[in-house]
């Protein structure tokens, strides 16, 4: 514990900072009067940076066109006297 | 909770913005005292105030009343720390003290200045979590019981992520030779 130690001792000589007092008030309801910044604020609140989510909607429409394509190619593969045998190919057509 | 407090949330649940502007002026300061942990510089320490009173707002309505206020807060304050230091680390903005020159050089007999960059120095090279949980425990000195509270984490993943943490910082500590200067 000699680490924790000498942290709250270098965290009790940081404390005695004389630091300015703050005034926040007027600024917290200008923003709460503040439609867009709100939504804003919501929008941090997700937590998630915007390009994450345009990373997982790019992967889930690449992963769905993969799929397509793979059914297209087999559907256009088979053997057309067989469609009988394979429902699934005759719905897709 | 204080009366003046619970009189204040009612009103301001009801779109009162004066009691709210009452409730930031009440406890604006003792904030700013907190979020010192989580940023160094006077504009971030006023940007997350703003943001933690902003939050409390809007969730104004989840409050219950069985806690002070002041705790509730305080617990929306950790939330908003802890995802400025993610968005930090996330952004790698933040500008990395070396500890092989900076950090030596302000080493001993710390002034508080000194000691405030020293810390924030040490533990922003934790990652965020690490630092949550160290800062919680071990400087707030914070029961696990509350620690868990105010990260939404279980018990069992406090005392695990606590124990983790500690061996981090040692490590780290140890690498920089730091802890052989305490003050």
């Amino acid at each position: 514990m000699k680490e924790i130690d000498w942290l709250r001792k270098i965290d009790a000589a940081a404390a005695n900072r004389d630091d300015p007092p703050i005034d926040v008030a007027d600024r917290v309801l200008e923003t709460l009067r503040s439609p867009m910044r709100l939504r804003t604020l919501h929008a941090i609140k997700l937590d998630a940076p915007p390009s994450l989510w345009a990373a997982t909607g790019l992967s889930w429409a690449a992963a769905a066109a993969a799929l397509f394509l793979a059914i297209q190619s087999v559907t256009q593969l088979q053997d057309p006297f067989s469609d009988f045998l394979n429902p699934l190919t005759m719905v897709l057509r | 909770m204080t009366a003046l407090d619970a009189q204040d949330v009612t009103r301001a649940r009801k779109g009162d913005g004066e009691a709210y502007r009452r409730i930031v002026l009440r406890h604006q300061q003792s904030l700013a005292t907190r979020m010192r942990r989580f940023a160094r510089g006077a504009a971030d320490v006023e940007e997350l105030v703003h943001e933690t009173f902003v939050q409390a707002y809007l969730s104004l309505h989840t409050y219950s009343e069985r806690a002070p206020f002041e705790h509730w807060l305080q617990s929306i304050a950790t939330r908003v720390g802890y995802a400025y230091w993610k968005r930090r680390a996330r952004a790698k903005k933040f500008a990395h003290l070396e500890e092989s020159n900076e950090i030596a050089a302000v080493a001993a007999p710390p002034s508080p200045e000194d000691a405030s960059t020293i810390l924030h120095a040490v533990l922003e090279k934790l990652s965020p979590r690490d630092r949550l949980i160290i800062t919680l425990i071990h400087l707030e000195e914070r029961t696990v019981t509350e620690a868990a509270e105010h990260t939404g984490w279980s018990q069992t993943m406090v005392k695990v992520q606590a124990f983790r943490a500690r061996g981090r910082l040692k490590k780290l500590l140890q690498q920089t030779h730091l802890s052989e200067d305490a003050p």
